[in-house]
């Protein structure tokens, strides 16, 4: 087998979230985003076959990428969950079967409504390991609508996927999904470990719901303690992420943490740079575009052992300091 | 004056409009993006007649949509700039479009890859706009404009409207805009299948921003 | 043999004055006559605590006062009859004159009168008299009370004119006495008309200024109908009925009018203003239907002039000396009554044909005071036979139209009725008729509605196409302003060429103006008078409506040619539903000539008298009717266009329907496209 450099990229997609894992022995892509972004990130990495799909939640909104990837005949997927089937009765569920139906490679592909605990390892496809850290198969079996053993709602976001990547027994990052309280404390009784030195956070750090968003915050970092917390959502919009409450929690529960957004929020920079940006990782990033990246899409080298973080922290903050006049990262800690 | 945009030259640009002004106005925009502008006083009797004529005239050209309100050619400009895309002779379409005449310009979207608003038309738009249309000849593609074959589906059709129009929602865009077509956009053997719930496939730039800039090219029916 | 004389008791001043003249306000009025025929400008009539028993009335004025010859052989002698009136006074005013029988009565209302005069002729002098007429009630005889007539030298030698003092008026004066007195004292002098006289009589008390202005409120613009009769020397009549805005809607003159070759009454100006006063009528406009109505409670009815000054009682409240009233029984829609006209009938009569009764109680009615009734009346007789004729003339047309199952139904209904027992059946169709015409009435109020709505869906259909057509220019000006702000953001004003700044500026000037005609149009259409019902020239609208489709034809290199029938032809309707016809119809062509490119492309109105209609032809070379069946074009919503309402056509043919017309279609006409004609029967040309 040739050498392949193993990757973990976190997709700057806009709205929505999406990491594509390149591994020894196929390609992994956990959620699609929205729009092309996928789409364009596998064409510029000449990639044309995906092993497997795992969809964290199954939201209208985040299956558009899905659809789009299975019925573009330009890429065979083998293996799709959909960890629920709140869309069942839906037409686009009907577009999603039809597009499997009529996808060029569908006698082959594997495609089921489940992805729980009990899923863990059924996906690697080379050197890492790919863990499935909730929902646990009670919450999965509820479903959304229904309630939790606490008799709390479970809604779509509760019962997300949590999948923690981990190589040679070294976790490399912790997938969220859109996890909300609920999900948070579900995950947390199930006393798995989550710890890992990235947290794509949940919900493109917007508020995760009708509670408390700092302890939250504080909750899901002191159980994950990371590094570097990406956010993954697009510039302005109507909620305008990320929420400055939930950035400052990250930031006091760990004092040394980088905090990494995919798209420069308008919270941090009025206007998007006049320049073309150097410090980006070359890989497709949806922002480039509008010219709208901070962070862009975040790769991560795991051929190499201490698996560095692109952008370079350096050039990243430099990139800030110059054109993020009131970034959220750099606004000074009580 | 020229311009150099991805390995072509630009010395002439075609000004195509039914109003004067307006093509006064256009040309002074072209004066200062530093082109030679080539306005056409028209009338023109075809289609061919102006393409050939602006062909034969120019290295590029800027092309209104509304032609015949008064009387300058029996087509429109969308239909011009998709003629010139199709030959590979770089064009921008400048246009006041109203919503109700999308469908019109959407039929020959895919070989439109510059719409400009036009009072949005200034040196910067319109020699941003011919790149990118020198571009896509040359295979390259922005996100927003690449094809991708992907699958949509009838939603409603509207039985007594001229043209007749339908209603799609393209899943792998977003799945709550229902976008309208026309039925003679559809090949005309596959339009008996053009019934609510069925299912098409096409060239869809998925990575458009707005419903206005899809384009839906090469409809195919893959059964039920 | 001895010298003896006629004496009169003291009671006769009683059975002169008051008994005769039992209205205080009479009287007064006659002081004010005198006032006019002294050549005054102003008379001043003050009542001061006349309430209460005690109080107070002077009357002043600034005429030419009186000599002591006037005084003694002219305001003291009562009961002659007035001198020859072909005299005019030096302004050249015809003398009113009287018996002064009213103004005894006047005088007398007080228990003492004095009279202070300062003769214009005589600049010295002023006199003063004062009558006690306490003394006349213990005299026997009137002769035998003497009157001092003071005369002295005056101070101010410009002032001229006379003072009257009623002191110690005996009754009080109600308020409707005041009221009588000032409404004849504002009608005295003919306050409608143009011509002043000059004669300004004024009364000091709070219930004159309310009145007062209301009498200056005209309202003569909100009339309906204005009839003029003009009768000259010879006795021929002649009579015009014009609208609102003066438009000569019917005329006549005198055989028309009557079967006599003339009338044998002094020369006479007879004019009525009438009012329909419905709430739809009034619903577009400023003046409210209350305010009229107030308005023709005090002043209306027909007043009478004689020589300049008003003769009362005609006009009053109550009188109907020309039977307007009795003759409304026959058709109350097409005639006026009392409540809702004003009028005025003004005669000169040089030759003495008329006579004042002694009672002034209004004018003898010997053959000539009969034969001015006459001529009003004969020429309200053919006014409503004009409007009848032009009722019937939509009438007849609608009636046509009536759908095939109303027909039927009402049919059935009369068979139904007549096979009722003879008793029941009359009561019945009595009942049925007054249903009829009820609903007729509720019929005629929907189609008023209608009309407003169908001019504002004319608005609103021309508001969309010149919106739609605004789209370019102002696109345009926003283009040129960002572009000149970019030039100088870059600094290239500070060059020589001033051409960078001059031709984009030049643009914007142009389209603005273009921008401007395009409005003008659609707000026009919207005017509340063009939706009264009145005089329509044809020839005058379709000029109108072409004009201002001008700037759009020529954006759209569209060629308009216009063709006239000889003459004007009009008819009586509202400019609004004619303009809404053509325009449509011009809206409809432009829209199908969008498909003729390259062109030439164009439009042809013409008309034509055929009988008793004028035709109107809208063609055009562009497709004709495609795509539609022709019977259809005319539904509401049927449209071959994408941006097309669907409403135009059914705009216009009920439009016509309304204006009792006819319209048809030649799918491919004259010029190759489609061509309307519109028929509209009218009432002259």
């Amino acid at each position: 087998m040739p050498e392949i450099d193993s990757t973990l990229s976190i997709l700057d997609v806009g709205h929505g979230n999406c990491a594509v894992l390149v591994d020894t022995g196929g390609v992994v892509v956990i959620d699609a985003g929205p729009g092309t972004a996928l789409l364009e990130f596998l064409e510029q990495e000449g990639i044309t076959k995906v092993d497997v799909v795992l969809i964290s939640h199954a939201d209208s909104d985040h299956i558009a990428g899905l659809v789009a990837l299975i019925s573009s005949d330009k890429y065979e997927v083998d293996v799709i969950r959909i960890n629920s089937d709140a869309l069942k009765d839906s037409r686009l569920w009907d577009d999603l079967l039809f597009s499997l139906n009529k996808a060029f490679f569908a006698g082959a592909v594997q495609f089921n409504v489940s992805l729980t605990v009990a899923d863990s390892g059924s996906f690697d496809r080379g050197d890492v390991h790919i863990e499935i850290l909730a929902p646990n198969l009670y919450i999965a079996g509820r479903g959304p609508g229904s309630t939790d053993h606490n008799g709390r709602r479970l809604t779509s976001n509760s019962v997300s996927a949590v999948i923690r990547l981990i190589k040679e027994k070294m976790p490399i990052a912790l997938l969220t999904g859109d996890l909300d309280e609920v999900g948070l404390d579900n995950l947390i009784d199930n006393n798995l470990d989550c710890r890992a030195p990235v947290l794509v956070f949940p919900h493109h750090g917007g508020r995760p719901g009708a509670g408390n968003m700092e302890a939250f915050t504080k909750k899901f970092v002191d159980l994950v303690k990371p590094e570097t917390v990406i956010f993954s959502f697009r510039r302005g919009g109507q909620h305008n992420n990320p929420q400055p409450g939930i950035v400052r929690a990250v930031r006091e529960s760990l004092p040394d943490v980088r905090v990494a957004c995919t798209q420069l929020s308008t919270r941090c920079a009025a206007n998007v740079p006049t320049n073309q940006p150097t410090h980006l990782a070359e890989k497709y990033a949806q922002g480039r575009q509008t010219n709208g990246c901070c962070g862009g899409t975040f790769v991560i080298d795991l051929s190499q052992d201490a698996r560095p973080l692109l952008p370079v922290l350096h050039d990243h903050i430099e990139f800030i300091r110059a054109n993020a006049e009131t970034a959220l990262c750099e606004e000074p800690v009580n | 004056m020229a311009l150099l945009l991805s390995g072509t030259n630009i010395n002439r640009v075609g000004v195509v409009d039914d109003s004067e002004d307006t093509r006064d106005t256009i040309s002074d925009e072209l004066h200062d993006a530093h082109v030679q502008p080539a306005p056409f006083d028209g009338p023109f009797g075809s289609l061919n007649e102006l393409i050939d004529t602006v062909t034969a005239a120019a290295d590029a050209v800027v092309c209104d949509h509304h032609l015949t309100p008064r009387n300058y050619a029996p087509c429109t400009g969308a239909e011009a700039v998709a003629n010139w895309y199709a030959n590979r002779f770089p064009a921008v379409l400048v246009t006041r479009y109203e919503k109700a005449e999308i469908e019109g310009i959407r039929k020959f979207r895919r070989n439109i890859p510059s719409l400009i608003p036009s009072d949005e038309a200034n040196p910067d738009t319109i020699v941003k706009g011919l790149e990118t249309c020198i571009e896509e000849f040359n295979g390259r593609f922005i996100p927003p404009r690449k094809p991708w074959t992907n699958m949509f589906r009838v939603d409603d059709i509207e039985d007594n409207s001229n043209p007749q129009k339908v209603y799609v929602v393209v899943p792998g865009w977003e799945s709550k805009e229902a976008i309208r077509l026309t039925l003679d956009m559809f090949p005309e053997a596959l339009r008996e299948h053009v019934k609510p719930n069925e299912r098409f496939y096409a060239e869809i730039n998925l990575g458009a921003e707005t419903q206005e800039d899809l384009y839906f090219e090469n409809i195919e029916y893959r059964g039920k | 043999m001895s010298k003896v004389h006629l004496k009169f008791a003291t009671d006769i001043l009683r059975r002169f004055g008051e008994e005769l003249n039992p209205n205080p306000d009479q009287g007064i009025l006659e002081l004010v006559k005198n006032a006019y025929d002294a050549d005054a400008r102003h008379c001043t009539i003050e009542l001061i605590s006349t309430g209460a028993p005690g109080g107070t009335i002077t009357v002043s004025d600034d005429g030419d006062g009186m000599e002591e010859t006037d005084i003694e052989d002219g305001w003291l002698v009562l009961g002659r009859s007035p001198k020859i009136t072909t005299e005019r006074t030096r302004l050249n005013r015809i003398p009113a004159g009287n018996k002064g029988l009213g103004r005894l009565a006047a005088l007398r209302m007080g228990k003492t009168t004095s009279l202070i005069t300062y003769p214009r002729n005589d600049p010295q002098r002023e006199y003063q008299l004062v009558i006690d007429w306490t003394k006349f009630e213990t005299a026997d005889l009137v002769e035998n009370v003497t009157l001092n007539l003071i005369s002295r030298s005056r101070t101010n030698q410009l002032q001229h004119g006379s003072l009257i003092t009623i002191a110690d008026v005996a009754i009080p004066l109600t308020r409707a006495d005041v009221k009588r007195l000032a409404r004849g004292i504002l009608l005295l002098a003919d306050p409608f008309g143009d011509d002043q006289s000059g004669f300004h009589p004024v009364l000091k008390a709070p219930e004159f200024e309310d009145l007062e202005k209301l009498v200056q409120a005209k309202y003569f613009n909100d009339a309906e109908f204005h009839l003029r009769v003009n009768v000259d020397a010879n006795g021929h009549a002649s009579a015009v009925v014009t609208d609102y805005r003066g438009q000569t809607l019917f005329s006549a003159d005198q055989k028309e009018l009557s079967s006599e070759s003339r009338y044998e009454c002094p020369p006479a100006e007879f004019d009525l203003w009438v009012f329909i006063l419905s709430n739809t009528t009034f619903s577009s406009r400023p003046t409210s239907i209350e305010e009229v109505r107030t308005w023709l409670r005090e002043f209306g009815g027909v007043h009478f002039y004689l020589n300049g000054l008003r003769v009362a009682p005609y006009g009053n409240p109550g009188n109907d000396w020309l039977d307007i009233n009795l003759q409304r029984a026959q058709h109350p829609e097409l005639r006026p009554s009392t409540n809702t006209s004003i009028g005025r009938f003004s005669v000169i009569d040089l030759d003495n044909k008329l006579r004042q009764k002694t009672d002034r109680s209004g004018i003898v009615e010997n053959e000539a005071f009969n034969e001015l009734k006459r001529v009003a009346q004969d020429a309200l007789q053919w006014m409503a036979r004009e409007r009848l004729r032009a009722r019937e003339i939509t009438r007849t047309k609608e009636r046509i139209e009536t759908p095939k199952d109303v027909e039927q139904a009402k049919e059935n209904l009369e068979k139904a009725v007549n096979s009722l027992p003879v008793r029941s059946r009359n009561r019945v169709k009595k009942q049925l008729e007054q249903y009829d015409r009820v609903r007729q009435k509720e019929t005629q109020v929907l189609r008023k509605e209608i009309q407003l709505y169908r001019t504002l869906g004319t608005a609103g259909i021309t508001a969309s196409v010149f919106a739609h057509e605004s789209q370019n220019p102002i696109r345009l000006i926003i283009h040129n302003a960002k572009l000149l702000i970019r030039r100088a953001k870059d600094g290239l004003f500070k060059k020589k060429d001033t051409t960078i700044l001059e031709q984009p500026l030049e643009r914007v000037l142009r389209q603005g103006q273009t921008l401007q005609s395009f409005t003008k149009l659609t707000l026009t259409l919207i005017d509340h008078d063009k939706r009264r019902i009145g005089k329509v020239d044809v020839h005058e609208r379709v000029k109108e409506v072409l004009q201002a489709f001008d700037s759009l034809t020529k954006e759209r290199k569209v060629e308009v040619n216009a063709n006239y029938a000889p003459g004007r032809p009009y008819f009586r309707g509202s400019d609004a539903a004619f303009e809404s016809i053509l325009t449509n119809l011009i809206v409809n062509s432009l829209k199908a000539l969008e498909s003729v490119t390259p062109g030439p492309r164009t439009i042809s109105v013409s008309t034509e008298l055929i009988g008793e209609t004028v035709a109107l032809r809208v063609a055009d070379n562009g497709p004709g009717i495609q795509g539609i069946t022709v019977k259809n074009i005319w539904l509401p919503g049927e449209t071959t266009y994408p941006n097309g309402t669907g409403l135009g056509l059914t705009i216009v043919q009920d439009s016509v329907r309304d204006l009792g017309g006819s319209v048809d279609v030649i799918p491919k006409g004259a010029l190759g496209g489609a061509e309307f004609m519109v028929e509209i029967p009218i009432l002259g040309a």
